[in-house]
Formats: C-alpha cells, structure tokens, sequence
C-alpha cells in the first residue's frame, strides 16, 4: 500500500469515527433543550410540556394563554422583535430572561423601560456557596412567585428602572453591582435590595423579565424553589409552553449536528438515496471497471 | 504526492484553529457555573456586622424588626465550621427576641392592671414577668458564651485591632455586652411594679360583692335566657357602675341601678355544646379606683338544649369524571320535621346543595377534572335552629371507562410510500365517535386524526426512504377519547419494514467485491510471473488439453522463477506420464486433483506439496525464502524420480 492510499484512508476511517462520534455525543449548549448535561435545559422538557421553538416566526397566530421563554443570547433581527412584540400584544406571556444578552433590545422594542444591568450581581452573604450564587428571598406575592421561599441565581445580573409596583423579587441588602468585576463592592456601585425579577404589561400580554436565565438549566432548577417558579410559570399558561432555541449559543458541535441531520434527511429522500446508491457503486466496481483497451476483470 | 500533504496539512489546521475563533467571539461575562462544582466562600466580615445591625435593632426594643432581620439568614451561606456555633448564635438571639418582646408585653400590662386594682391579674403578670426575666439573664450569658466561641472559631485574639474583622468582632462583642444593661433596665421594671403592687395591695380598698343568678338554668339554644344580679360594699349598694358579664369571648356590659342591681336578657349562644358557664365581673373605674376592690361573681352552668340532627347518605363505590351520580339519604332529627339543607363536597370543593324534610335523592355531577383514584366525598347539613348540624364522610373510587381499538394494519410494508392504518374505537357494542387518535410511525411519521361517528378512522401515514435495510418498526397509536368518562387507550403494533433500495444496493456492492476477489483469484498467479504473456482472452480454452500447450519458459531471475520452474519440472514428467497437461486456465490445485490419483503413490504427496510451496511462491506477498527453491527442486526430483520409475 502506497503512502498515499494509506494517508486517504486514514483520513476516512478519522472523518468515519468523528461523523459517529458528533452524531451520538449529546448537545452540550446552555440550555439546550437536547442537552442533558449540568447546562443544559433536558429537564425542562421531561418535566413539563415544554415545546423547543427553531424560529420566532413559528410563534403561534393567537397567542393568549401561550407563554414565551426567551433568553437572547443571540442578537435579534427587526422582524423577529416584531414577531415578538405581536405576540405579547396579542395577549401571549413573554418570560424574558437574560444577562449579559441582546435582552435591553427586546425590552428597547416593546418599550418596557426596565433594562438588565449587564454587569454581575454579587452577594458575599446571603448566597449559595460563592457570591456569584446570590439567594433571593424577598418576594411579592404573584402567581409567578407563589409558594416561592427563595431563588438561587447563577452569575446573574439585576433589573434597573423599574418601579416597585412591577418588582416580583429583590436581590438582599447585601448585594451589590459589580460595576468594575473586580469582585468587591467598591463605594459608587449600586448595593441591594436591586430588583431581580419584574413584570410588565403590553396590550393584554405580559411580559416577565428575569435577570438569569440559569434559573432554567438542569443544575439549577433543584436549588431551593427555583423548580417552583418553573411550575408556576407552567401553570399560568393554559396553552402552549414554548422556549425559544434559535437564540441561544450555538456551538461548533451543534453545527455540525445540524449539517449532519441535513445530509441524513437528504439521503433519506428518494433522490438523495439512488445518489448513494449509485456513488458506492462507482467505488464498490471502480476496480473491476475496464479501462481502455480492457474488457471487464483484466487488470494490467 | 507533496500538493496533497500541503492540503492535508491545511485541511487539519483549519480544523484546530475554528474551534478558538469561535470562542473569542463568545460573551465576555461567564454565563454561569456549574454549582454542584461552585467552589465555597462565605464572608465572615459580613456576618458579624449583621448580627450586630441584629443586636442593634434588639437594643433599640425594636424586636420584631430584628427578629425579621435574623430570619434573613436561614438563607446566608455560612462556611461549615463557623456553621454550628452560627447556627446556636441565631436561635440564642432568636430566643433573647422572643423573651425581650414577652417581657415588654407582660410589664406593660401588669402596669395597666395595676392602674386598674386589678391586683390578681398584676400579680400572675409580674410572676410570669419574673420568670422570664431570669431566662433571659440565662440567655444572654449564654450568647456572650457563643460569641467568645465565634472569636476563638476565628481566631480573633491574633488579628490586630486595626483589620476590619476584629473591628466588626469587637463591635458586636460590645453590643451584646450592652444587653446586659437592658436586662438590668427590665430588671428594675419589675422590681418597680411588684413595689407598686405591695403598696396598692396594702392599701385598705374597699371590698366589694358582687351576684348573679340566671333564669331558667336550661335553656334552647338561640333563646334568651336573664341574668340578674347586685354589686354592693357591705351593705352598701354600688348605684351607676359598670359590671360585665363574661359570656364565651363575648363581653357584655351593663350598668347597675340605684338599688346596685343589674338585669338582662342575653342570648344562648349558637354552640350546639350540653352546657355553657357565665360570670359577671367588676372593674373600679374613675373615681372609684383607689376606694373600691375589683370583685368577680361566681360562675352559673346553664344547660344547652338541641335537637340532634341524624344524616344517612348513600353514593355508588364508583364515579365516572363527567358523569352524574346519585346520592341518596335520609335527614332526620330529635325535633320536629323540618327542611335542611343537605351540602355535597368532592374533596372539600362544593358540588350542590339539596333541600329536604325527610329522605332525598338528586344527582350530582362529579368535576371533569377529576383525576382517577380515591377520593373524599362530605355531605353536610347546616345548622338550622335549634337544630344541629352534621356531616358524613364517604370514600368514592372515581374511574374511567376502559375503551377498546381494533387495529388494523399492514405486517410488512415496502418502503418508500404510505402505511394505511385503519381502526374502529369503541367500548363493547358502542362506538366511540369523536375521538381524536394519534399515530406515530417510527420517529418521524405521525398523524392525527377524529374517529367519525361509527368510532373508525382511517390513517395514512408517509414513510420515507430510509437507509436501513429490513426490520420491525412500532406503529403507536394513542386514543384520546373527547369524553372525560371514558380513559385514554395506547396501542402498540410491530410492521415489518423492507427497503428494496437499501437490499439492492447491498447485494450489488456484495456481488461487486464477490466478482472482485473472483478475479483476483483466477488471474494472480498469470500477473505474478514477470516474462509470461497476459492470459489469452479465448474462454473456451480447454483447462486440461490433451496435447501440450505452449508454456513459454520463464527466466529464472529471482526466487518466485527459481520456485516456478522446479513445479513446472514436476509438472512436465506428470503431463508426460499422464497425458493431462496445465492448461492456461486451470489452476495449479485443478491440475493437482485432475492428476493425483494418475500417478504413483510415493509421487502424491511431493506433487502437493510443490504445488502448495508453488502457491504461496505466486500469491503470498511476501518474497519467499531461498531455502524453499532448494525444497522445491528436491519435490520436482522425488516426483521425476518416483513416476519414471513407475512407469519403467
């Protein structure tokens, strides 16, 4: 075997293993529906009847009694914020949550005007184990926050603008704006309570914005009552429950999970299969093919 | 052979390099971290000093506030060793709150009381007063204690006075230090009101007295019954004071007349209990405080009359969600006949209401939400009068029709196209129209479709071209019945599938390399001899002809012609002995069994092995060794030697 022939097979058999590979390995994107690991949102679909949503341009032409999450990890076009903001007009529940996202656009668009921080909230105190946990406890009485003790936040931000009369849950006293990350409250940054979760009204629609979405990974939602306020915000919504997928990070590995789905849906048509068959024809009988001058079989 | 290295190279570059691009591009604050792996901090600077603002609202007698402050840090996160001694901190200080505010509260009203004469009641007050008082004293030389215990947890004695922590420690140590003075200034409370207690229990008070008498002893529930009754001092009647009668927790006040009498007509009350106790109670007031003793009359039992009320309710075992049941019974009493109102509740939640003198019967719809399982079924009857009221508990089994699928659907099916899946909904003889049925093809055909009014339904479902080749795939149909009485029904079926395509392209590539390795097989040992022409294409060449074929003699430069020409010595003394000749396109082991059984019998076994050293010399990839042609030469020798021999 030439040098060649085994260097071409040997990128074959490697292009093989990792085509396999990619193909069983699970998703690993925050909250991923498909993912099953500590960031990823698996749980939310096998506990509820969450609907992973590709596109805001399949959100639902009447929208009452469907809730909306959205974390916005991925910037938002012109059409798909208006695809939003009819849905929240049209009386849909918008659950918003993000922190250092495109979540100020949305907010921007449906002219709310509370706005995410995007800067990290800390708690020395009052947090599960390290500060960028921070515990929150002081909660309004709301349907989204019944039976809700306390929230643990994963690297959270927190809301600015908004009023008390839309606050659903405060940060502590002891919290405070990391305005310079240098992970101490130094004397001009902003201390607690800062407000963490709000909500808002457009037309009949409602919109719920909370400044972590970690609250929805699978390694979170068994912290305190974080599972909870899932529940709740699964019981206010008498229709659909979607949770919107097309902007969140979007990894190399998910990419090419993506292009492999394709090429399998098209060797799947009738097309796309001849085309197989007929290329591993050419490569089965390529040896035994007559060149010029040879009938079939001879070899030279 | 080098432009496709460099493209190799390139290729592989790329694919190291994507990756990093990538992740420079993602966001610049961390998203979040995996908390099961967070690491641990707590800040102990931040404890103190809440504990101190804790201590700080204590001392200021804002209880509840700092009670409120100290709920706040069930949600701290406190380091593992600090955690016992922060934990027994908390409930100590909890604790101290609790007393502190009681504390207040009891001196406030002895104080009020002893305002009032009201010595009696003073004195339990500043009993209980003292009692607390001394678990106070306890409470707060045990938190100096555990405080002592958080700076040597700490190790405070070796931080130096200017670090904020020592500075924070110091300042709640010096906070609960200060608890000591406000102990002592609810010490001297105490003493100040038992002093002022002695001094109006020395006073020579007037007594007074005071009676009652209730008419008649026993009475129906609802109606009045009269109380009447004198307060006098010795023989002295106390005209236009304020006596109270203490009915239950409800107070009510009268005012006596000249002679010191008082009268009223007061109610049963509507407690359907055998008996009650009443008491009538005098406070000096105005004037007369200082002059007068308070005075308490003595207690009258009055006997509560009712009618028993009797309830008989029957319900079936088993409810359906949707579906009316019906409930029975009988409402019956001590008294006379008269309507009730008989209440129905499925799990504490009203279902209806029934009015009846005697036996009833209605129906009732249970909830379409009802889940499946036990449930808890009350008829009550209210109150009415003189009469009482009185429930009954059932337990009910709420359960669902099971309904039935006949299913039909194809056992094999030929991919690609549509799998026609009829079936009939349908519980006994009764179809079941209406309801919606979903079916699932393996994992990507689903259909949803109504059952029409005879409960069939006819599916097509699309089944795609897919890559496998053969084998069983589920069909699921799940039957979701629009009636809440009747349960939802899943069926699962096995449809063998075949895909021709996928088999055809199978058996061509297994033809393909059959037909390879055939070749290979059949033209090796032709290709493998360097100075022997390519076979000739006339397929209709005898294998054994029965006169010599032209063999064109191979030069002997390497081992594989040394070999090669050793069997063809061999080869030509069996052809001659024989008559059967190599032809082209026999195979050496052809020639072998075509001539074994023709030539002697010590010649057999070096004719085969020559012709498998010859074999292994043409088709091994391997160069062969040199001593084989030597073994080569010798076989072709035996063999010469033993068939001439034979023949001669």
């Amino acid at each position: 075997m030439t040098l060649r022939r085994f260097l071409v097979l040997l990128a074959v058999v490697s292009v093989a293993i990792l085509i396999v590979i990619v193909w069983v390995f699970p998703s690993d994107e925050d909250f991923q529906t498909k993912n099953p690991f500590w960031n990823g949102s698996s749980e939310l679909s096998s506990y509820h009847s969450f609907t992973p949503l590709a596109s805001l341009a399949e959100l639902p032409a009447v929208p009452g009694g469907t809730t909306l999450i959205l974390v916005p990890y991925i910037d938002l076009t012109s059409s798909e914020l208006e695809e939003i903001r009819h849905f929240v007009a049209g009386g849909g529940t918008l659950v918003l949550a993000d922190d250092y996202g495109f979540g100020n656009k949305v907010l921007e668009h449906l002219k709310v005007e509370a706005r995410f921080a995007g800067q990290v909230l800390l708690d020395p105190l009052f947090s599960y184990k390290n500060q960028w946990l921070p515990r929150i406890y002081n909660l309004s009485p709301d349907s989204v926050t019944g039976d809700v003790n306390s929230l643990v936040f994963n690297h959270a931000t927190c809301l600015m603008d908004v009023s008390d009369s839309n606050v659903l849950a405060l940060s502590s006293s002891f919290s405070f704006l990391d305005l310079n990350d240098n992970e101490e409250w130094d004397s001009d940054e902003p201390t607690g309570p800062l407000p963490v979760i709000s909500q808002h009204t457009l037309a009949s629609g409602r919109i719920i914005v909370i400044s972590d979405p970690s609250i929805f990974i699978n390694s979170m939602d068994t912290l305190d009552d974080n599972y909870t306020i899932i529940e709740n915000i699964a019981e206010i919504t008498s229709s659909q429950l979607l949770i919107d997928q097309s902007h969140l990070p979007y990894s190399d590995l998910h990419q090419t999970k993506d292009v492999l789905a394709s090429v399998r849906s098209a060797l799947t048509t009738p097309v796309g299969t001849l085309a197989l068959v007929a290329v591993l024809l050419i490569i089965t009988l390529r040896p035994i093919w007559p060149r010029k001058g040879e009938g079939i079989g001879d070899i030279a | 052979m080098k432009r496709f290295t460099v493209i190799l190279f390139v290729l592989v570059l790329a694919a190291v390099l994507i990756p990093t691009f990538s992740i420079v591009a993602r966001q610049a604050h961390t998203p979040h971290e995996n908390p099961a792996t967070a690491g641990d901090s707590s800040d102990v600077i931040l404890m103190l000093l809440f504990h101190g603002d804790v201590f700080d609202l204590m001392l200021s007698g804002k209880y509840q506030d700092a009670q409120g402050l100290l709920n706040e840090l069930q949600h701290a996160n406190i380091s593992s060793e600090l955690q016992y001694v922060v934990d027994r901190f908390n409930a100590l200080s909890q604790e101290l709150l609790v007393a502190l505010d009681n504390l207040e509260g009891l001196l406030n009203e002895a104080s009020a009381a002893l305002a009032k004469y009201q010595l009696k009641e003073a004195r339990q007050m500043l009993e209980e007063a003292g009692i607390i008082l001394w678990d106070i004293e306890r409470l707060r030389v045990e938190i100096q204690q555990a405080g002592d215990a958080l700076g040597n947890r700490l190790n405070i004695t070796n931080v130096a006075s200017t670090e904020q922590l020592r500075q924070i420690y110091d300042r709640l140590q010096g906070l609960v230090w200060r608890l000591h003075d406000l102990v002592a200034g609810f010490n001297q409370l105490w003493e100040a009101l038992s002093t002022e207690y002695d001094v109006r229990v020395a006073e020579e008070l007037l007594p007074t007295n005071l009676t009652l008498e209730v008419m008649p002893g026993s009475a129906f529930i609802g109606d009045n019954i009269f109380v009447t009754g004198r307060l006098t001092s010795g023989d002295a009647p106390l005209a236009d004071r304020q006596v109270t009668v203490l009915r239950k927790d409800e107070p009510m006040v009268f005012t006596t007349d000249e002679d010191g009498s008082y009268a009223a007509a007061i109610g049963v009350p509507l407690d359907y209990v055998s008996s009650t106790f009443l008491e009538t109670r005098y406070l000096p007031a105005g004037s007369d405080i200082g002059i007068y003793a308070a005075s308490i009359s003595q207690s009258v039992t009055i006997e509560i009359r009712y009618y028993d009320t009797f309830l008989e309710v029957a319900v079936p075992g088993l409810a359906y969600p949707g579906l009316p049941v019906t409930v029975s019974g009988r409402v019956s009493s001590t008294g006379d006949v008269v309507e009730r109102t008989v209440s129905l509740l499925l799990d504490n939640v009203h279902l209806a209401d029934v009015q009846t003198e005697d036996q009833f019967e209605f129906e009732v719809t249970i909830p379409q939400d009802t889940l499946v399982g036990a449930h808890g079924l009350n008829a009550v009857v209210a109150p009415y009068g003189r009469y009482a009221g009185t429930s009954k508990g059932l337990d009910v089994r709420v359960t669902e029709f099971q309904i039935e699928a006949d299913i039909q659907a194809p056992s094999l099916f030929v991919t690609p196209g549509q799998v026609e899946v009829n079936g009939r909904v349908h519980i006994g003889p009764e179809a079941i129209a209406g309801a919606s049925v979903v079916l699932t093809f393996g994992t990507s055909s689903s259909s949803i479709v109504e059952t029409s009014a005879d409960g069939s339904f006819t599916a097509v479902l699309d089944e795609p071209l897919r890559l496998s080749l053969a084998g069983p795939q589920k069909l699921t149909v799940g039957i979701e019945p629009g009636e809440p009485y009747y349960g939802a029904l899943e069926v699962e079926k096995w449809i063998v599938v075949v895909n021709p395509v996928g088999i055809s392209l199978v058996l061509v590539g297994l033809v393909s390399v059959g037909l390879l390795v055939y070749r290979r097989m059949t033209t090796r040992p032709v290709t493998l001899l360097p100075t022997m022409t390519a076979r000739t294409p006339d397929l209709i060449t005898e294998v054994f002809p029965v006169i010599p074929p032209p063999r064109p003699k191979p030069e002997i430069s390497d081992i594989r012609g040394e070999i090669w020409a050793a069997y063809l010595e061999g080869v030509g003394v069996v052809e001659k002995a024989t008559g059967t000749y190599l032809g082209p396109n026999a195979t050496l082991r052809e020639f072998l069994g075509a001539v074994v059984s023709q030539i002697a019998a010590a010649a057999r076994q070096p004719m085969a092995e020559l012709t498998t050293i010859t074999e292994i010399a043409l088709y091994s990839a391997r160069e062969p060794d040199a001593g084989i042609v030597t073994d080569a030469r010798q076989l072709a020798s035996i063999i010469r030697k033993e068939v001439e021999g034979d023949a001669a």
